[in-house]
């Protein structure tokens, strides 16, 4: 593991609060985030849907509807700039280049009547010289291993691994120091997945650049990621050294996610899994989000909601009052 | 109660479509004026008067015709013919098209490219000129134009239709209904249908006002029957006194751009309301 | 294993498009499914495995081959005969959202499954039995709700009421789970598993997920572009699997807990002309592998795999054998 190696925050978020406002209806889909990755570190954000990874991604760049998501509290700076109050032309300060972002759905992504080479030279023009096109746009598609009759083709021409190896081109024409990849791989075949991860973790390392890898597969996660976070209902409930998250989970929704993920079998011969279902996100939540599935919950747990605290070595933090020092010292 | 709150939310769903629900009002009135409107007219509308070419104003309101009759006690008379010459023409093409269209997508093969293979054929000729000219030949009557409008426009509400039942039968959901045993035709009538019907019915209401265009404009070719009135003839005889008495032009022309129109913008919201995406 | 309760037969399957190529989505494939037993088609998207399915469901017709259910052929059928009949064999879809007529509440979904074809009026106590099952409780709360209603778990246990209440010999699930998140997969799995130990179901399950396959099934089938590569018990395949393009599946399963073999970023890969189907992808492609077509071939017990280069396991000596076991074999359910 790299660690935190490159040195300084290229990205920063600290006790994000977002919502979705429309027809007198909220959404609090990110409640309470925090989150750091450092330069040419790669971190991980897992969660199932509607924990708000996603519109934590998209936030990032200014990629929500404009008018209905907003910033309710905290802060986003990526390379040192505060980012929180942007608007309008201003996130062409940071789109692209420092950070660039990839989906789950490179399709419609893609313009389907404009040819791959014409849409990464447009990436390649914003940060460079038209007379560069030609040269860095055969660079970059050797960069993500496609050939380079790649260019002339058309998006539907190609395959899904392809459409996405040719978005990371695009995504890497400007030259980001922060990939932000929501669900790259989710779409995709196992074996194509695993052909996208091996480049990604190339790229990493050939162009010393940081990762922001969002998924909902926490074995993806494991061996992709130097560090994790894991989110539920709109909180970063746990963070730290992918391995010593996965491995000695502090959060009880760590611990039932990752049993469930293993497909862990139970005495009784059924798979461990979570009770109850996910809170509604029309309020933001006052107490542990995951209180009513939770069962280690106890009395403090209804008092007050757990910062977060911390679980073990490497900065391995979780918001759950089992680690208070006080409830371990009554152990 | 379920079932309450299902067509409470789709009524809903109307008022929040303000052109919807104005039409609808506005089509509900013109209903009631064709049912009760002669009955409370203060004498016979086709009585001739004293008082040929009034302008409007004054006691006649929109004023009179060469015949010195009430040009609203006409108008009265005349949304009686659009409404049934609409209303019938359009039932007639939904029904037709609805049933070839829902067999050639259901059953398809040879069926299918026969039917639609007629439903081109109607749909290459030109329909004014040839309702035009079936008319004028086989002589005017409000069956005989209810027939030909039907007859000219059913390919399109079948093609619509065929496109929706191809839709609806490759979704899972018709697949799963199979394989419980559920006879073809049950599925295409209690499943398909249903989940196709909708763009229909909103073709079913451009069409009222196509036909609603198509009597009016064969009445102003002196194409209809000279024993009744619609608004169509209203123009015909208005446009020979167009310089000098507008009033007998302008207002049936009014009459049918208002109706017309009120149609189609119901045909859209209903478009809108009976698509899946509304109900999810 | 008991006798099978329904049976694939050498079925084939040639999607044929005006202004298309043929695509041979099935070729020649036969397979199994026993009492109470659950078995797992993997493969990737386009190696027919779900063309598979709707050809076990009979909604499509086989160019060949045939369905046998119960020891009858569902091809030999007609008319009220094969409503009948179908009725004992289910499909579970993958998206839950479109196997449900939005316009019908969940009571009338059930009672329509429940009857049938047939007259007489489902009773309440039936489908809250149907529904209790899983886990939608109070029935009342649910029957009078529209699909659109529920969340995606809740109408994918729907979806698992409903295949159940013709009370089928097989359900087939085609990717039942791959929409759904880790926590809604364990709970329908364990439904899958208490249905079955109530009423002795078979299962195909069709998945792309080995992890799913490993946890699930007593027997594997992988299938590659319309063939059957290799199958077998769950166990022996996953210990020592024979076919070079299960043992890639299993290399790139992202386990939490064993690190996947490293994939190498591979360029375009060409299509198959003749001979073995994944010769093109394939490490150990020779020329025999170029020209020639493998046949499944019995190398172990009840363990097939297609390829000239897999040596039955009394054989030794090959090197495929002596590759490390990846992931170690649990049989489940």
């Amino acid at each position: 593991m790299t660690g935190a190696a490159g040195g300084g925050a290229i990205l920063e978020v600290h006790a994000l609060h977002v919502t979705y406002e429309s027809a007198g209806r909220a959404v609090h889909a990110v409640q309470d985030a925090s989150l750091s990755v450092a330069e040419g570190e790669a971190v991980g954000i897992a969660g199932e849907s509607g924990c708000g990874k996603s519109t934590l991604a998209r936030v990032l760049l200014g990629l929500v509807p404009a008018g209905i998501a907003h910033i309710r509290n905290g802060r986003i700076a990526i390379g040192g700039v505060d980012v929180t109050g942007f608007a309008g032309r201003d996130w062409e300060q940071v789109r692209g280049q420092p950070v660039a972002i990839v989906f789950q759905d490179p399709l419609s992504f893609l313009n389907p009547v404009m040819r791959v080479g014409d849409q990464i030279g447009e990436a390649v023009r914003r940060h460079d010289s038209a007379a560069a096109v030609p040269a860095r746009s055969a660079e970059l598609v050797d960069l993500v291993r496609l050939q380079r009759s790649v260019l002339r083709r058309y998006p539907h021409e190609l395959s899904g691994g392809m459409r996405q190896r040719v978005m990371l081109a695009i995504a890497l024409g400007c030259r980001p120091r922060l990939l932000v990849a929501d669900e790259p791989t989710t779409a995709l075949d196992a074996t194509t997945e695993a052909e996208i991860l091996a480049l990604l973790r190339e790229l990493r390392r050939e162009l010393g650049m940081a990762m922001l890898l969002i998924s909902h597969d926490l074995g993806v996660l494991r061996w992709n990621c130097d560090r994790i976070y894991i989110m539920y209902a709109g909180h970063t409930v746990e963070s730290g050294a992918t391995a010593e998250v996965l491995s000695r989970p502090a959060h009880p929704y760590t611990r039932g996610l990752a049993g469930a993920a293993r497909l862990a079998r139970l005495p009784d011969g059924h798979f461990a899994m979570i009770g109850g279902d996910v809170p509604r996100l029309e309020r933001p939540a006052r107490l542990c989000p995951f209180l009513s599935r939770c069962d280690a919950a106890m009395a403090r747990c209804r008092e007050a909601m757990p910062p977060a605290l911390p679980a073990g070595a490497n900065g391995h933090q979780a918001r759950c009052w089992l680690i208070a020092p006080a409830h371990r010292e009554a152990i | 109660m379920m079932r309450r709150s299902a067509a409470w939310s789709w009524l809903a769903g109307l008022v929040q479509r303000p052109a919807g629900i104005g039409s609808a009002l506005f089509i509900l009135l013109l209903l009631v004026v064709a049912l009760l409107g002669p009955a409370v007219l203060p004498r016979h509308p086709l009585a001739l008067g004293d008082q040929p070419m009034l302008p409007p104003g004054g006691a006649y309101f929109l004023g009179t015709d060469d015949l010195g009759r009430s040009v609203v006690a006409e108008l009265i008379l005349g949304v009686r013919v659009s409404l049934a010459v609409g209303i019938v023409a359009a039932l007639a093409t939904t029904v037709v098209g609805l049933l070839v269209g829902a067999i050639a997508g259901y059953v398809g093969g040879l069926i299918d490219t026969v039917l639609m293979r007629i439903a081109e054929f109607f749909q290459v000729m030109p329909t004014f000129i040839l309702a035009v000219a079936i008319i004028a030949l086989a002589g005017p009557g409000l069956t005989r134009v209810i027939a030909v409008i039907a007859l000219l426009s059913w390919p399109q509400t079948a093609r619509l239709a065929r496109g929706e039942v191809l839709r609806v039968g490759q979704l899972d959901f018709i697949a799963a209904v199979r394989s419980l045993g559920i006879p073809e035709w049950r599925i295409l009538l209690g499943e398909v249908i249903p989940n196709a019907i909708g763009p229909v019915i909103a073709l079913g209401m451009l069409i009222v006002g196509y036909a609603i265009l198509l009597e009016a404009s064969l009445g102003y070719l002196g194409l209809s029957s000279p024993a009744i009135v619609s608004w169509g003839r209203m123009l015909s005889v208005g446009q020979r006194y167009l310089f000098s008495a507008w009033w007998l032009s302008v207002f049936p022309g009014l009459a049918i751009l208002a109706t017309v129109l009120a149609f189609n913008l119901l045909g859209d919201a209903l478009a809108d309301l009976l698509s899946p995406r509304s109900t999810t | 294993m008991s006798t099978a309760v329904l049976e694939l037969r050498h079925l084939s399957k040639t999607f044929r498009g005006r202004g298309m190529a043929p695509v041979r989505a099935v070729i020649d494939v036969s397979l199994e499914v026993a009492a109470g037993e659950c078995v797992a088609l993997v493969g990737e998207s386009g190696s027919g495995k779900s063309t598979l399915a709707r050809l076990a469901l009979r909604l499509i017709e086989p160019d060949a081959g045939e369905v046998i259910l119960r020891g009858q052929s569902l091809m030999r059928m007609r008319g009220g005969t094969l409503r009948r009949a179908r009725r004992g064999i289910q499909p579970i879809f993958q998206d839950p959202a479109a196997s449900f007529n939005p316009r019908r509440t969940v009571r009338s979904l059930l009672s329509q499954a429940i009857e049938g074809a047939g007259r007489e009026r489902a009773g309440e106590a039936e489908m809250a039995a149907l529904l209790a099952a899983v886990m939608l409780k109070p029935a009342a709360e649910y029957l009078d709700r529209y699909p659109h209603e529920l969340s995606g778990g809740q109408r994918q246990r729907l979806a698992i009421a409903r295949a159940l209440a013709p009370r089928p010999a097989v359900i087939i699930a085609d990717e039942p789970l791959s929409g759904a998140d880790v926590s809604i997969r364990a709970q329908l799995l364990n439904l899958l598993i208490d249905m079955q130990a109530r009423s002795g179901v078979g299962y195909l399950l069709i998945t792309h997920d080995m992890h799913v396959a490993r946890a699930f099934s007593h027997r594997i089938a992988v299938m590659y572009r319309g063939r059957i590569a290799e199958r077998g018990p769950t166990g022996s395949v996953l210990a020592a699997p024979l076919h070079p393009y299960t043992r890639q599946l299993l290399a790139v399963v992202h386990s939490l807990d064993r690190l996947p073999r490293d994939a190498t970023a591979k360029p375009v890969r060409s299509a198959a002309g003749t001979g073995c189907g994944f010769h093109p992808r394939c490490p150990l492609a020779s020329e025999t592998c170029r020209k020639l077509e493998p046949m499944l071939r019995e190398l172990g017990p009840g363990h097939s795999a297609a390829c000239h280069h897999a040596a039955s396991k009394e054989g030794g000596g090959d090197p495929i054998q002596s590759q490390p076991q990846l992931i170690p074999g649990i049989n489940a359910c």
